[in-house]
């Protein structure tokens, strides 16, 4: 569903990425993991067409997205929870998410999908009316992945979701996930929480200063002495 | 007390503020959806002014006929001001557009007063009936100016709370990253703000020659009192420029009459001055 090529992506003169190559199949839930600095917003910011390749092809679909803006991209299918959530913060919980849907035309169509983002996120519903700067930061994610599918996107890139939850909230992240993913959406998931990636993803990719070291599935990259050493301290 | 003399002033007040108003919330609109300070705002003024007179004296239009035309041209041009004096300069410091605006103003300036002069031009009031209400005088066309003004704020802010367009330019301004990843195409959101702020600019020059002759050289002060007025609400903030215009408008009317007259000039900005000591971000600003 999202092939990434050889990827290199500069900002300014100062290279990040180093020929990067990432597949995403179709239904499947895909981590990247890495430290601090190793490239993994930069990707995906790459990906949704906020940062321009060097060189290097983004195909989503079959189709060659990266010379696409933005809006074209999230127009394809393409749903990104950033790092920093990005919320409109002087607007309502309830703006926020009328303005994740702000392609949808007809108005049963908006309240349809008002409807099973508030069953999702229950918690929502209760601070519909409340400004997005004044919720707390699991509600600020929440509300982030909440305003990102209610454009319906087939994948989603979520960059580091659990940054700054408390643990009770980053398990039932992690549900949340999971039932995403098996309803049908495929999700490219960045963490530096390598234990809660490789437990949700069944492929990881291990980034480190720009470059992919390590690929597969989860079980072999956990067993290798990288991941071992630098992401699970064992 | 005169009460006649109060009720005078207040009108009169009334009459600047509403062009403040008017003239700030674009100016206000601008900066908090861009975060650019357009320092061409007044010019743009100053040429829906310049144009009335041309379309109205020199080829004839009424004013009502003129007005909408040299709106909806100056409007269009927003586009223009924009894709040409703003875009390209986007990713640089702010430094760089505020020099590409202010190189716009200079433009606009010079080019006008070798197309009209700088002798000030009258333009005929679709009408200018003087009536007395209570010990207050007002015209006709005053009335109008105010009720237009009043109005379009009005539509301006059902436009930014109640319309997609209108929300999805707020949430531009509020977060440009988080606009941009779930999918509003920010560019044209940039270009309709600069379409609605140009429109503003020049309905405002429009309507200022109901009150005054129309001049190249009206658009300087116009800009310095926009900023007294954008500043003191706090950047960015459109509603706040509303009531900021307005009061600055009233107060300095009465500023006038009863404490100097000599002074009004300075009212304003030692108003921001204070303001700005007690509260950097403004009366109305978010730090
Ligand atoms: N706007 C920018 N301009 C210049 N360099 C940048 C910019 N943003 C990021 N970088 C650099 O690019 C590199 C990769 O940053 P990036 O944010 O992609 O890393 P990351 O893997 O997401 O890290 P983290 O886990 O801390 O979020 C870092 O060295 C960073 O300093
Ligand atoms: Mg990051």
């Amino acid at each position: 569903m999202l092939e990434i090529t050889s990827l290199d992506v500069f900002y300014g003169r100062v290279q990040v990425l180093f020929d990067v190559s990432i597949t995403v199949p179709e239904g499947e839930l895909v981590t990247v993991i890495g430290a601090n600095g190793a490239g993994k917003t930069t990707l995906l910011l790459t990906v949704s067409g906020v940062l321009k390749p060097q060189s290097g092809s983004i195909r989503f679909e079959g189709r060659e997205i990266d010379s696409l803006p933005p809006h074209e991209i999230v127009g394809l299918g393409l749903g990104h929870v950033p790092q920093g959530k990005e919320l409109f913060p002087a607007m309502t919980v309830l703006e926020n998410l009328e303005m994740g849907a702000h392609m949808v035309r007809r108005q049963d169509e908006l309240e349809e999908r008002l409807e099973r983002a508030f069953e999702s996120f229950p918690r929502l519903s209760e601070r519909a009316r409340q400004r997005a700067g004044t919720l707390s930061g699991g509600e600020q994610q929440m509300l982030a992945i909440a305003r990102a599918l209610m454009a319906k996107p087939r994948l989603l890139l979520l960059d580091e979701p659990s940054a700054g939850l408390a643990p009770i909230i980053v398990d039932h992240l992690a549900e949340i996930i999971l039932g995403m993913n098996s309803s049908g959406l495929t999700v490219l998931l960045v963490e530096q929480n390598a234990f809660l990636a490789l437990e949700l993803a069944r492929k990881a990719y291990v980034m480190e200063s720009g470059r992919v070291v390590e690929s597969g599935d989860t079980e072999v990259v956990m067993e290798s002495d990288l991941v071992r050493r630098a992401y699970l301290g064992i | 007390m005169n009460w006649d003399i109060l009720g005078q002033q207040i009108w009169n007040g009334l009459l600047n503020g509403s062009i403040y108003v008017i003239f700030a919330a674009g100016l206000s609109l601008v900066f908090g959806v861009m975060r650019v300070i357009n320092m061409a705002h007044g010019e743009l003024t100053m040429l829906g002014a310049m144009l009335l007179f041309t379309v109205t004296s020199v080829m004839g239009l009424s004013y009502f006929a003129g007005a909408a035309l040299v709106v909806v041209m100056m409007a269009l041009a927003g586009f223009l001001v924009n894709r040409v004096t703003v875009r390209p300069f986007l990713g640089h410091s702010e430094l760089v557009v505020i020099l590409s605006t202010v190189a716009l103003s200079f433009i606009l300036l010079n080019g006008s007063l070798v197309v009209w002069g700088s002798t000030p031009k009258g333009v005929d009031k679709p009408f200018n009936e003087v009536l007395q209400v209570g010990g207050v005088y007002m015209t006709t066309a005053q009335i109008l100016l105010v009720g237009v003004c009043f109005t379009a704020v009005l539509a301006l802010y059902l436009v930014l709370t109640r319309t997609k367009l209108g929300k999805m330019t707020r949430a531009t301004g509020q977060n440009l990253l988080g606009a941009r990843l779930i999918g509003i195409n920010t560019t044209a959101v940039y270009d309709a703000t600069l379409i609605i702020a140009s429109g503003l600019a020049a309905l405002a020059g429009v309507l200022i020659v109901l009150i005054s002759a129309a001049s190249p050289n009206l658009g300087q002060p116009l800009l310095i009192t926009g900023f007294a007025v954008v500043i003191v609400a706090g950047m960015g903030n459109v509603g706040g420029a509303v009531a900021v215009g307005l009061f600055l408008g009233l107060t300095e009317a009465l500023f006038g009459q009863y404490v100097s007259t000599f002074y009004r000039q300075g009212y304003l900005y030692v108003v921001m001055i204070i303001v700005l000591l007690l509260r950097p971000q403004g009366l109305f600003g978010r730090r």
